[in-house]
């Protein structure tokens, strides 16, 4: 292995790696003994003429585009966090999505193999389901025990007797695979329930062309689109009949939801909406989406939620995700729900035994595709092997609730090997055990060179019409640690993408789409134009925490300035005007007793790391930091609803924020910000539709902009000051409000009656011109309000437009600055109102539903 | 509701010099029409706008009950009342009703025609319990569907240790089947006390062996979970029972109540019931309404309600009327 030419480096890398594979035991995905496997030849060649430093480089860029493209998995709710808008519990941070460089390539005739295999299992799995939640052939005819089927938590009496229409009950199944020490594909697991990751798969797939460009060009692979494009064709043909293009939401978790970016992707690429259950009502046997302009009836619901969760009345009571009476709706026809409710029964483990059987009677086939050697304990000679060999294998319980973690035989000691024996003996029929996967391996980049991991594929596959249609690629995973045999769940493993190389010979498969067209366009979309309140509230808010950590910034920047040329002059006019803008930092973003009073004392002295404190730190309410993270948490629940380049100005936004030093210069951050949230109004101006939805973000930065105008002027313009100071503050004020320049070519040009400051009120209160002014903000709000078709709020606004243009500049200084102040007193209470009608016409919560006493069958004693 | 009535006076003997030959009336076993009326009212404390309902409510047919009318009457009128047959072969109601309301009443009434014959002793008898859960489990000539959902525990039948320590005192292997059913309802019977209020739609069997007393309901599933802990099928069913006020008493509107007993499934796959609230067999007396692994599916009336919140109280009265002219609520027009 060392004979590699001199100076060529590289060639070690694979070398080195195939070292440390084969003294191990299973296939690995890239080399084998004496080479490279035959699919992955192009990989191998771009890693040797890369060498490491390039493949870190590698490294790095796909970390990067994960954070721009705001990929992550994992989210919580924190429970300290209570003051969140709307009584919202916020997700706590999620993760980044981990994704390695290097893609897992399959060749055309290995990958059709297993292809085939996936479709026929999905054919049997249909089968099974159609069987177990129906007629129940398997059982009566006693190929399948009972206890194998009615003992696992998937089972859902309750759910009995609801049929898609379509020819398929089970849509959507995933199954979980791993390589044998052969190098044969066997599954571990089959995902029936909501399987997730398909999402997560494109998104990889965009990354990584980035990351390799070249190779990416160079091999011919298969895409990913066609299957989304299935995945529409395959709702729309579980939907009831309907005249016009059926209606599909994916009903998720939300802020619960580990894989809500999975969702959102999907969402974005089927073109259907991402809802929570308080999106949804059930009604008249149906099941609606609550929008702002009314309910909309929805014919498909993909589900992500487990299927007990979805209807506290007929099954789990305690579930906060679902609604009750989507069960019956489903039975009714009215609505398809996909994967059917019932479709985890398909999860137990205890059914892969009878697979191979049920497979040769129902579809007169072998079973093309094994799953992992499975024993389940209701079976009397699977008993004694599980109990026998207990120390080598791996056993789990059939259903999955409560602490079932898998249990490893060999890491019991004697005694617990006893105890477990026990328990399984007392319920057999409870527990199944496999024998422990040899998985293959595959590289990853790490700085010592490649590593090699344990690889798991996640395959999608979708109804087609009688048969399914296969996602050419899939999500792969690979174990954290080197030594590691588990790759458990998604959490905390390395994601990697899989390439399907496709023949070049051959002409392209039919069927095979790039992009998915407009299948459902013009129906869909139109059909819900409206968000959801839940929806409408967080891009509400998410404007206005946007424009709220602009104006914190613009302002900070200006008494910035002012610190660093009159901090040190006490007594000076510049020092009073300073102290003056110090005063409206505190007022305006409502941080007392900030640069105020005794308290504010030592700020005032000092007042460079008390604005530096306002800028970053994200614990002080109202902070830069604090506003631009809530504009992301909202921006984060409705992640569907917006651009890909969103995430690109929000992460970077971010991370100017979380990740500045001590050394770096207030200005400079605050510019970044600023620069930030800016590309970030671009984007709301230049890339946005003009729909309800953005109506209502746009609505939240008016108001938002305007409240933070009046409390500006207010707090420098409505107070008396000596003229000389009233010229430096007055300045600050239209610094903060980036309408200097005007105001300075309008003193140019000469004023005529009004005085300099009567200027300035004009040009920020009343001038509808100047998009700075609360003026303009009122129209825009009207403009807004007109879009979302609004009848609660516009009256008064339009009213608030009227008065505001109304204004008389003298009037407002007849008597010193008090007029004035009032007046801002009355526009900034007429504005709050405007917020409180917007939100309590479009923002309003569904309550939740109460479980009732259950009537108990308590009598009939007494015979005689 | 009222305050838990005194134990009615204690039924006569029904045990035998041998303690397990049941005591057959033939009186018991004749036919006979019953109309029942069931009447549930939910009084809420605010406005209720959406209230959803899953309702047991249309009796089902069996081999010994002839349903000949029934009649739901939901008030306020619901926006949609659906009927199917569940998973269990049951009546299974779903109702809206979305008129605000503080009352919501559900009144069915039900008229029907039962003759329940004695179950055949030394058929029975011909079986130990043993060869019974042998047959059962090898499921020739039986729906093995349906001896496998009801041989294994439920949510509300726990085969806890301490359940099959109490079965196995009354359903040893080589009892005979029959008898094993007799000392089923009979120990039931003599080792709890007839108690309402000391449990609840989610009390245990474990919690139940402990304390010892309970209602029909508990009792039903004890004794279902007996009867799986040694292998036989055991189904939780529900309906009413006509019941006989105290000597020398008139029965008052509404005092009746509904009842929960106990079947077991033979090895040819039909179905003996059995009370052990009461001691004996079931007979022409019992009414069903449907079954199911366990109270749970066969809860009468369950919903989920949105409105203002506050609290909600809870009204039942049932009415089980002879139609032999014996009964003066026979004639009483419904209220």
């Amino acid at each position: 292995m060392s004979s590699v030419a001199l100076g060529d480096q590289h060639l070690d890398l694979i070398d080195d790696y195939r070292e440390v594979v084969t003294s191990s035991e299973g296939v690995d995905e890239l080399v084998t003994l004496d080479g490279v496997r035959e699919a992955s030849q192009p990989l191998a060649d771009q890693i040797a003429e890369a060498g490491l430093p390039a493949l870190l480089a590698a490294r790095s860029a796909t970390r990067r585009f994960v954070a721009d493209d705001g990929i992550t998995y994992g989210a919580g709710v924190s429970p300290e966090d209570s003051e969140a808008p709307e009584g919202r519990q916020i997700p706590t941070e999620p993760r980044e999505w981990d994704l390695d460089p290097l893609p897992l390539t399959f060749g055309p005739s290995e990958w059709s193999r297993l292809e085939q295999g996936v479709r026929q299992r999905a054919v049997l799995l249909d089968a099974l389901l159609t069987d177990l939640s129906g007629e129940q052939r398997l059982v009566r005819s006693g190929t399948l025990p009972g206890a194998a089927v009615y003992g696992h938590d998937g089972w859902l009496p309750q759910a009995d007797g609801i049929r898609l229409p379509g020819p398929k009950q089970l849509v959507m199944p995933a199954m979980d695979l791993a390589r044998d020490r052969n190098g044969t594909w066997q599954v571990f697991a089959d995902r029936t329930q909501a399987p997730s990751g398909a999402g997560f798969a494109m998104a990889n797939r965009r990354i990584i062309a980035r990351v390799l460009p070249d190779l990416h060009r160079r091999v011919d692979l298969a895409r990913l689109r066609g299957f989304f494009y299935q995945v529409q064709k395959a709702l729309v043909a579980a939907a009831p009949e309907t005249d016009d293009m059926p209606r599909i939401v994916i009903l998720t978790p939300g802020a619960l939801s580990d894989t809500a970016f999975d969702e959102a992707l999907q969402s974005t690429v089927l073109g259907v909406p991402v809802v929570e259950s308080e999106d949804l009502v059930s009604r008249d046997g149906r099941i609606w989406m609550r929008t702002t302009s009314g309910l909309s009836p929805v014919d498909v619901i993909m589900r992500r939620i487990e299927g007990d969760a979805i209807d506290q009345l007929d099954l789990r009571g305690d579930s906060r995700l679902g609604l009750p009476g989507v069960v019956e709706a489903a039975r009714l026809g009215n609505v398809s729900i996909v994967n059917p409710v019932s479709s985890g029964v398909l999860e137990n483990p205890a059914l892969i035994p009878y697979l191979p059987q049920i497979c040769r009677q129902v579809l007169g086939e072998d079973l093309r595709l094994a799953s992992t050697q499975t024993w389940w304990g209701g079976d009397p000679t699977h008993l004694s092997h599980i109990v026998n060999q207990l120390g080598s294998l791996v056993v789990k319980p059939a259903s999955r609730t409560g602490n079932t973690n898998s249990v490893y035989g060999w890491e019991l000691t004697a005694q617990e090997r006893d105890e477990l024996a026990m328990r399984i003996q007392s319920e057999p029929w409870r527990w199944t055990a496999q024998d422990p996967m040899t998985m293959s391996s595959a590289p990853v980049v790490t700085a010592g060179g490649l590593e090699p991991r344990s690889v798991v594929l996640r395959t999608f596959a979708v109804a087609d019409e009688d048969d399914y249609a296969v996602m050419p690629g899939g999500l792969g995973r690979v174990a954290v640690r080197p030594d590691s045999g588990t790759v458990s769940s998604l959490t905390g493993a390395t994601s990697k993408d899989v390439w399907v190389r496709v023949d070049s010979d051959t002409t392209p498969r039919e069927g095979e789409i790039h992009s998915v067209p407009s299948l459902l366009e013009g129906s869909s979309p139109s059909g819900y134009a409206a968000p959801s309140p839940r929806v409408a509230a967080d891009l509400y808010w998410m404007g206005r925490y946007a424009e709220r950590a602009e104006a914190a910034a613009r302002l900070l920047r200006v008494a910035d300035n002012l610190v660093d040329d009159h901090a040190a002059r006490p007594g000076t006019t510049g020092h009073t005007a300073m102290l003056a803008i110090l005063e409206a930092v505190t007022e305006v973003m409502s941080v007392h007793p900030g640069f105020i009073g005794d308290e504010g004392q030592a700020r005032r002295e000092d007042p460079l790391p008390y604005l530096r404190e306002l800028t970053l730190e994200p614990r002080i309410v109202g902070s830069v930091a604090y506003s631009t993270h809530r504009a992301v948490i909202a921006a984060q629940s409705v992640r569907e609803t917006l651009s890909v380049d969103t995430w690109l100005v929000m992460s970077r936004l971010e991370r100017t924020l979380q990740h500045s030093v001590p050394q770096d210069d207030l200005q400079e951050l605050l510019m970044e910000t600023i620069e930030g949230l800016l590309a970030l109004a671009g984007i709301g101006v230049e890339s946005l539709v003009r729909d309800p939805a953005w109506a209502f973000a746009d609505a939240g930065k008016r108001v938002e902009r305007a409240q933070q105008t009046i409390r500006l002027l207010a707090s420098v313009l409505a107070v008396e000051r000596t003229p000389v100071v009233e010229g430096t503050t007055t300045e600050s004020a239209l610094l903060a409000a980036e309408s200097v320049i005007t105001y300075r070519r309008r003193l140019t040009a000469g004023l005529g009656a009004m005085s300099a400051l009567q200027a300035a009120v004009d040009l920020l209160l009343r001038d509808v011109s100047n998009p700075r002014s609360v003026a303009f903000q009122v129209q825009r709000l009207v403009e807004d309000l007109e879009l979302i078709e609004d009848e609660a709020a516009l009256p008064a606004v339009r009213g608030l437009a009227d008065r505001i243009a109304g204004l008389d500049l003298d009037e407002l200084f007849t008597d010193g600055h008090r007029p004035l102040a009032a007046a801002l007193g009355q526009v900034g209470g007429d504005l709050r109102s405007a917020h409180q009608a917007i939100d309590g016409a479009y923002f309003s919560r569904k309550e939740p539903g109460r479980s009732v006493q259950w009537v108990q069958w308590n009598g009939g004693e007494g015979s005689w | 509701m009222s305050a838990t009535p005194s134990r009615p006076p204690a039924p006569e003997p029904v045990v035998t010099g041998d303690p397990l030959v049941p005591v057959i009336k033939p009186e018991h076993h004749t036919l006979r029409q019953y109309e029942v009326r069931h009447r549930t009212t939910y009084t809420y404390e605010e406005y209720v706008t959406d209230s959803f309902g899953r309702a047991l409510l249309r009796p089902r047919e069996t081999d010994q009950q002839r349903i000949i009318g029934h009649t739901v009457e939901i008030t306020p009128e619901p926006h949609i009342l659906t009927e199917h047959v569940d998973h269990f072969g049951n009546h299974s109601s779903f109702y809206e009703v979305r008129t605000p309301h503080t009352v919501l009443d559900v009144y069915k009434r039900s008229l029907m025609e039962i003759e329940w014959p004695a179950p055949d002793m030394d058929r029975l008898n011909a079986w130990t319990v043993a060869e019974v859960a042998e047959l059962v489990a090898a499921g020739e000539g039986l729906d093995r569907a349906e001896a496998a959902q009801y041989l294994l525990p439920s949510q509300l039948v726990e085969i806890a240790p301490e359940v099959v320590a109490y079965s196995a005192g009354i359903l040893p292997p080589d009892r005979p089947f029959g008898e094993g059913l007799v000392a089923l309802y009979a120990d039931i019977y003599r080792d709890f006390t007839y108690a309402k209020g000391t449990t609840s739609v989610k009390t245990t069997l474990p919690e139940l062996l402990a304390q010892r007393e309970g209602v029909c309901q508990d009792f039903a599933h004890l004794a279902a979970g007996c009867l799986r802990a040694v292998g036989i099928p055991g189904r939780y069913v529900s309906g009413y029972i006509e019941t006989r006020p105290p000597a020398g008493e008139v029965k008052l509107a509404g005092s009746d109540a509904s009842h929960a007993w106990v079947a077991a499934m033979t090895p040819e796959g039909d179905w003996v019931d059995l009370d052990p609230t009461n001691n004996h067999f079931a007979d022409s007396r019992y009414i069903v309404t449907g079954w199911g692994r366990d109270f749970r599916d066969v809860s009468p009336l369950k919903g989920v309600i949105f409105g203002e919140g506050g609290g909600s109280s809870l009204k039942v009265g049932v009415d089980v009327i002879p139609q032999d002219g014996s009964d003066p609520r026979a004639d009483a027009p419904p209220k």
